[in-house]
C-alpha cells in the first residue's frame, strides 16, 4: 500500500467507452464502489467502471479531486458543490447522477438530485416526460381530469426551454 | 417498483429509486403538478413512503412558511370604534387558498408534519394542509356546561405509538374538567380518564412550549432587564451533553414592558438566511436576521395568532 510507503497511490480507471483516466487513491475512494474493488485487492491493474462514460467520468473526477483537496469544512465543501454543479445542463446532470449512484457517491448524488429537482421546479409536465422519457399512460378524459383536479399547481409554469 | 424508465436524449435508464430521490427535493406544488406526468409518477408521489421521505428532506432544508390570523390596521377597511372581526383572516407568507373569508374569531391551535389545525368561532375545527390546500372538518364534541362561556384547551400533534394524528380538548366549562382526545385514524373523540394518557394528552398540549426552528430547538426567555433572548439548542456533543447557545438579544424592542406581563414572545419561523421571525404576544411578528444583527421588517397587521408548518404532501384524511 501507498500509505505505508510514503508515495500517493495513483489508480487507473477505465470508462466504458475505453477512455483510461489517472486518480489518486485518496480522491477515488470517495466512491464506495472503487473502495470496495481497491480493499479487494483489483487495484493492481485497471479498474474498469462499466456504467460511466469517458466524458461523464472525467466530471466526476473533477470533483473527486477538487473535493478532497477541501479541508474538513461542510460549508466550504457545499459552495464547491454548487459551483461545481452551476453550469451544467439537464442531460448531464442526469449522467452525473446515474454515475454518482452506480460509484455509490453519496454526497455526490444527494447534491446531483437537489439540483436536477432546482431544474425541474418550475418545468411544465411535458418538459418532464420528453426529458426523462416517460410515456403519458392516461388517456386524454383522464389527464383532462387530473389536471383539472390539480389546476392551482399549473400556475407559474415556465414555458418550455427545450423545442 | 421494479420497472425501468427510458430516457430519450441518451440511451440510459433512470432507476425508480433515483427518481424518486429527486422528487423529494421538489417543493409540494410542483410534486402535485407532476402527478399528472404519468400514472406511474402519481402513483409514487402518492406513497406513503415518498410521502415520509419528501417530509424528512422539508424539514431538513427548512422549507417552513409562516401563517398567521390578522385582521386590517387599515381604518378604510375597518368598522368604526373597534375591531371589525370580519375583516379578520387567516394568511401564509405564500400566496394561497383561504378556507375562511369572513370568519368571527380564528385560533391556530397547533401545526405538526404539515398540518396545522385551526378553530373558527371557537367551535368549528378544521384540520389543514396549507401546501397541498386539502383541509378536513372535525366532527364536533359535546361537553356538559353550566356557563354561556365556552372555554376549551386544545392541543395538537403526532402519536408516532399508533401512527395517527390526535386533537386532545379540555373543557373548563364545568367542574370536573373532562379530557378529550380526537383520533384522525378512527375519526371520532374519547373521552380519557387514565392518568397516564393525561399526561401523555398534556405533552401534547404544550410541546409547542419549546419551538423547532430552522430544525433546532428553541427557546425564548427575558432577562430581568427585560431583554429578550433567542436561545437555540446545538446538536448533541460527544458526551451526550445538550447545549443551549443564546443567538440573539432584542433589546431595542420599543415596548418591552409590555410583554412583561402578557403571552411569552415566541420563535415562530427561521430560514436559512437567518431571518428570525418572532411573535411577541398576539399583537406584533418582528422579523429579525441574527446573522447581520438588523432588524428586517415588521408585519404591518395586526396578528392575533401565529405558527410555523413545515411543507409536507402528509394529508388531512
Amino acid at each position: 500500500m501507498a500509505a505505508e510507503t510514503g508515495t500517493p497511490t495513483t489508480l487507473t480507471l477505465k470508462s466504458n467507452d475505453d477512455e483510461l483516466f489517472s486518480v489518486a487513491e485518496s480522491a477515488a475512494i470517495l466512491s464506495v464502489t472503487i473502495r470496495n474493488m481497491v480493499e479487494d485487492g483489483c487495484a493492481g491493474g485497471v479498474i474498469p467502471l462499466d456504467n460511466v462514460d469517458g466524458k461523464t467520468l472525467a466530471s466526476v473526477i473533477t470533483y473527486m479531486n477538487g473535493i478532497s483537496a477541501i479541508p474538513a469544512d461542510e460549508e466550504k465543501k457545499k459552495s464547491y458543490r454548487d459551483k461545481f454543479l452551476s453550469d451544467k445542463d439537464f442531460e448531464t446532470l442526469a449522467d452525473m447522477v446515474l454515475a454518482a449512484n452506480y460509484l455509490n457517491m453519496s454526497c455526490l448524488m444527494d447534491a446531483v438530485s437537489a439540483k436536477i429537482a432546482q431544474v425541474m421546479e418550475k418545468k411544465s409536465v411535458g418538459w418532464v416526460r420528453r426529458k426523462f422519457g416517460i410515456e403519458n399512460d392516461y388517456t386524454p378524459e383522464e389527464e383532462a381530469a387530473v389536471k383539472e383536479e390539480h389546476k392551482w399547481t399549473f400556475e407559474g409554469v415556465e414555458t418550455d426551454d427545450d423545442n | 417498483m421494479g420497472k425501468r424508465i427510458k430516457r430519450q436524449s441518451i440511451n440510459h435508464e433512470v432507476p425508480e429509486e433515483i427518481i424518486e430521490e429527486i422528487l423529494t427535493n421538489l417543493p409540494v406544488k410542483s410534486l402535485i403538478r407532476f402527478k399528472c406526468v404519468s400514472k406511474q409518477w402519481r402513483s409514487v408521489i402518492s406513497s406513503k413512503s415518498f410521502i415520509q421521505e419528501h417530509l424528512k428532506k422539508s424539514m431538513q432544508f427548512n422549507r417552513q412558511h409562516l401563517i398567521y390570523s390578522s385582521f386590517d390596521t387599515n381604518p378604510n377597511n375597518r368598522s368604526s370604534g373597534g375591531f371589525d372581526y370580519t375583516r379578520q383572516r387567516l394568511r401564509q407568507n405564500t400566496k394561497g387558498c383561504n378556507i375562511c373569508p369572513s370568519s368571527i374569531c380564528i385560533r391556530i391551535i397547533g401545526s405538526c408534519n404539515g398540518l396545522v389545525l385551526v378553530t373558527f368561532n371557537f367551535k368549528d375545527i378544521f384540520l389543514w394542509n396549507l401546501s397541498t390546500r386539502k383541509f378536513k372538518s372535525i366532527p364536533t364534541t359535546y361537553f356538559p356546561k353550566k356557563s354561556l362561556f365556552h372555554k376549551f384547551q386544545y392541543g395538537f400533534g403526532y402519536d408516532d405509538s399508533t401512527d395517527d394524528y390526535k386533537i386532545v380538548c379540555t373543557s373548563f366549562c364545568a367542574e370536573p374538567y373532562q379530557t378529550k382526545i380526537y383520533s384522525l385514524k378512527t375519526d371520532s373523540w374519547k373521552r380519557i380518564e387514565h392518568w397516564v394518557l393525561v399526561v401523555k394528552a398534556y405533552f401534547l398540549m404544550h410541546a409547542r412550549v419549546l419551538q423547532v426552528l430552522g430544525g433546532y430547538l428553541s427557546f425564548v426567555g427575558i432577562s430581568s432587564t427585560l431583554d429578550v433572548n433567542i436561545w437555540v439548542m446545538n446538536k448533541y456533543s460527544e458526551a451526550n451533553q445538550e447545549t443551549w447557545t443564546k443567538i440573539w438579544t432584542l433589546s431595542d424592542f420599543s415596548h418591552p414592558k409590555r410583554y412583561n406581563n402578557g403571552p411569552r414572545p415566541k420563535p415562530i419561523w427561521m430560514n436559512k438566511n437567518g431571518d428570525i421571525g418572532v411573535a411577541f404576544g398576539e399583537s406584533i411578528v418582528v422579523v429579525y436576521n441574527y446573522k447581520s444583527k438588523s432588524r428586517m421588517y415588521r408585519v404591518d397587521e395586526i396578528i392575533l395568532a401565529s405558527n410555523i408548518y413545515v411543507e409536507s404532501l402528509v394529508s388531512p384524511f
